[in-house]
Parts: C-alpha cells; structure tokens; sequence
C-alpha cells in the first residue's frame, strides 16, 4: 500500500476520535437541518440574472461550503499541528515515509471529510435532489481540495493546538467571506474584491450548475483558475514544510 | 564492519555548537552509553544519527550506509525510542504497532509476537491515553523493534519510571544485545550505563571528554574507596587518596571503633565527575 494511503487511513482513525472532528459534523449537521426548515427552493435561483442580494442562494453556498470551511479551519491545521506538539512527525521522519506522503495523506483525509461533509449538506438541507450535475460535482471536489490545501498551509505556521485554534479560523474565513459577494452592492469595491477569492466563483458556479444553466465545458476556465490556485497552495506548503524540515 | 560511525559530526544553531567534531565508532551488538547532562548534546546526536537532523559538518554511516535525511535504507536499519513518548494517543496499542507495520511493510504476526514479548497482548485493543508511562515506554520499544533494525537508538529509556517498569527495561536491552542488535543509549543514570554498556562515552556541551569500558575508565580515574562500619552503628566511605581520610581511619583503628573495612570499587559517576569536573545533571 502507498505510505500516504497508509497514512490517510490512520489520519481517519484518529480524526474520528477527535471532538473538534465531532464538533464540526454537529454543526455541519445543524446548518443543513436548518436550510431544511427554511425551505429553500433553488427553482428560484437564476445564475443568468441573479438578484442583487439572493439570500437563498446564498444560503445554499453555506450548505455546501460551510463544511469545508470548519473542516479547513479546524479539522486538517490540527491534524498536522498534532503530529508536531505530540512529536510523533519525529517518527513519521525516521520512517520510510516522507513529508510528502505526510502531506498527501492528510490532504487526502481532508477532502474525503469536505467531500462526505458537503455531500451531507445537500442531502440534509434537501439541495441534493434539486438537479446535481457533474459540473458541481467537479466544483465541490475542487472546493474540496483548496479548502484542505489552505488548512494544511496554515498548519505550516502552527507548532500548539492552542495556536492553530486560535488562528487557523482566520484563512478559512476569509475563503468563507467569499460566498458572502453576493449579499455586497454589485459593483462596489469590496464586491469586485470578494471576487477574487476562488470560493466566490465557486459558490456562484455550483448554483448555476445546480440550477441547470453550467456544465462540464462551461467551468474549463474556472478549472484552470482553481487548478492555479491549488497547485501554488500544496506547492507552498510542501516548501514551506521542507524549509523547516530536519534544521 | 561497524554498526555506527562518525567523523567529526558537528551542529550549530546559529552562534551555539550544540555538537563538535564527534568521532565515533561503535561495533556491531555492542551497547554503547552516551552520557551527559541534559543539554550536552546528546539528544542533537541521536538526531542527526536518524536523519531527523542535518549535520551543519562532518558525516555518518550506519551499518556502511551514510546517514542522510529521508532516506529509505537508513530507516530500514534504525529503530529509535524517544524520550517523548511519541504515540497516537487516541489510537489502541494494536491501531499503533499496525501503523508502524504498514510503513515498514512488516507482517502484522510480527504485531502479536512483540506485543507478547512486551506483555501488553491484554492491553492491545485499549487506547494509548490510558496506558501509564512505563506501559507507553515499552509499546515505544515494541514499534521501534518491529522492523528488526540493526541499530536501536534509546534515548533515556528509564527515565521516569519506577524501578520494576525500569528493571524490565534493562532485562530488555541486555536480551537485544543475545539477538546482536547494536544499541545507542543515552541516559543520566550513570548505574544504569555501568550495568549495560560494553562501552560509554561522555558528553560534555557538545563534546566527547572522554570514552571506554566502564571498567577501564573506573581504573583509570576511579579513586579507591573504602566502606568503614563503626562499633557505634555509623557507616562512611574515605578515599585512600586523601590525608584526611586516612588520618581518621588511623584513628577509629587506634580507638578499636572500627567493625569493618570493605574496600568498594569506584563509580561510574565518581569517575563523570573526575572528568567532567561536575555531577551529571539531570
């Protein structure tokens, strides 16, 4: 078995055993029951002229997102920030593993959590049977794999828990804020700047495509523009790891 | 061939040298003590020695393969128990060992056969965080051995322990030495070096300042002492190098105080003092 595999499986073993793990499939779990309550119908949701403040839609991208945000800002930094304060990455370091198979592992942990979690948030939040596409399929793996890609980076400046609590929340935010453009007047400075945050064009992409209005060939753009983002994430990381690794 | 060598293996943080110009060469199923007081360098050696650490100079082979970071065949040859008891706390004892199997591509018999040998076959299926220290220690060993490595690093293996958990241990280190297993162990008790080691070097702010046989370093630096028992019940040691002392030995002999003189063999820590000029410090 690959020794990122190998770690990935033992990264789950400990991840459910963890209470910020169960702390964020509760929340997960409530934000999703309460989207329910709402009942939010996307019929409404037009991608082709969306309104200038769309609540519902809005709404829907934190069923989707939100998740990923809690398991980038709570679940992944500690999964690493763990092995160095319980120093067991000093093991993982005089075995046959590398730091790269560490990172790939816990990266993969990551988004097999982001992916059952958002895949939870739309069946719960009952958004799941309001069209899925393979487009915003494809967009919630992507999401999937930068939010993780930004949890492990900040794991990177971390060396306590205490530290990663406290400031690993502040990266997830700011993709979080993100979703939020649609609420900001359109075309003002804060709208165009939220623009640029990669989980903006997500949110908005996953409702046209769940409404019916993008597909697979639409998002080849938007692929490459996350496809960008993520490779300079993992990349950073795995630098920034071996920068510090064995001085 | 040597299990272990070095020449003039140096590190520097910054301005500190934490390790100067360490030679070494320590042959195969010897178990070697490296001794000094905490922060003389002993944990920064063991570092660069399992490629955890890049030297800032000089080089190391471990069984004639040179130690580098990352690299496969080294972890091969290693085993290390650290000081920090560096297990998954959330997983069981058997979920630790099975981890460890798989990135050393070990046949998890060899899981039951060291949880066995630990006596921690009934604890297997309960989690880390319950264990106490010395059960935690010996499930280190365990992970440490399931590779067979050729070279075991120990670092302060007993420290903390209390004396049966302690006394298992060494049992344990002297059955490694029966199955030719090289072991590097470092420790601040000097009985527990004297008891083990075939050889022993100390360390001294980043420096070897002496190193040999126990026996050997005894007779060479050790003072000859004598154990006096008084009528009265007292009990006192006197070196037969100082004046002192055998002025008042003379003197209890002419009073007929004495009940018994047994001549006692120096220490290993007596001799860390002569050398090193202070006690170890823990």
């Amino acid at each position: 078995m690959n020794l990122w595999l190998v770690i990935a499986r033992k990264d789950v073993l400990q991840a459910v055993r963890n209470r910020y793990f169960i702390g964020v499939l509760i929340i997960s779990l409530m934000i999703s029951v309460g989207l329910r309550i709402f009942d939010l119908d996307m019929a409404t949701v037009d991608a082709n002229e969306p309104p200038p403040v769309d609540f519902q839609a809005l709404m829907f991208s934190l069923a989707v997102f939100s998740p990923l945000a809690l398991v980038c800002a709570l679940v992944v930094p500690l999964m690493m920030v763990e092995e160095k304060e319980r120093q067991t990455l000093r093991f993982l370091q005089i075995s046959p593993a590398t730091i790269v198979d560490v990172l790939a592992g816990k990266a993969l942990t990551g988004i097999v959590f982001c992916l059952a979690m958002s895949g939870m948030g739309l069946i719960f939040s009952g958004e799941a049977a309001s069209g899925l596409t393979a487009a915003s399929l494809v967009l919630v793996a992507l999401g999937s794999t930068l939010f993780t890609g930004v949890g492990l980076l900040s794991s990177a400046f971390f060396r306590t828990s205490l530290q990663a609590n406290t400031w690993a929340g502040i990266p997830a935010i700011v993709l979080f804020f993100g979703l939020i453009g649609e609420v900001l007047p359109p075309d003002s400075g804060m709208a165009n700047l939220v623009k640029l945050i990669p989980a903006h064009s997500a949110s908005v992409l996953l409702r046209a495509s769940l409404n019916g209005s993008a597909f697979v060939e639409d998002l080849a753009i938007h692929v490459i523009y996350f496809g960008a983002w993520i490779a300079a994430i993992y990349a950073l990381t795995i630098w920034l790891y071996r920068r510090t690794d064995h001085d | 061939m040597l299990a272990l060598e070095t020449q003039k293996l140096s590190k520097s943080f910054g301005e500190l040298r934490a390790v100067q110009e360490l030679n070494l060469a320590i042959e195969e199923g010897e178990i070697f003590g490296f001794l000094g007081s905490n922060g003389a360098g002993k944990t920064t050696t063991i570092s660069m020695l399992t490629g955890q650490l890049r030297p800032s100079a000089g080089s190391a082979w471990i069984m004639g393969q040179g130690v580098s970071v990352n690299s496969k065949a080294l972890s091969h040859l290693i085993g290390v128990v650290f000081e920090f008891p560096n297990l998954y706390l959330r997983l069981t004892a058997y979920q630790n060992l099975y981890f460890a199997a798989q990135l050393y591509d070990v046949p998890s018999a060899r899981i039951d056969e060291l949880l066995e040998r630990m006596g921690l076959t009934d604890r297997a299926r309960d989690s880390v965080d319950e264990f106490s220290t010395g059960m935690k220690q010996k499930l280190l060993i365990a992970r440490a051995l399931l590779h067979q490595p050729r070279v075991l690093f120990l670092d302060e293996p007993t420290s903390g322990l209390d004396p049966t958990f302690a006394r298992g241990i060494r049992e344990l280190v002297k059955s490694l030495k029966e199955d030719g297993t090289t072991v590097f162990l470092t420790t601040h008790y000097m009985d527990e070096a004297e008891q083990l080691c075939d050889r022993v070097a100390f360390i001294e702010q980043g420096a070897i300042v002496r190193q040999g046989a126990p026996k050997e370093l005894k007779r060479e630096f050790g003072k000859p002492l004598i154990k006096v028992e008084l009528k009265d019940g007292k009990t006192t040691t006197l070196s037969m190098e100082r004046d002192e002392d055998r002025r008042q030995l003379a003197v209890w002999s002419e009073a007929n105080a004495l009940l018994s003189v047994h001549s006692q063999e120096a220490r290993l820590e007596d001799v860390f003092v002569e050398i090193v000029g202070k006690p170890i410090e823990a």
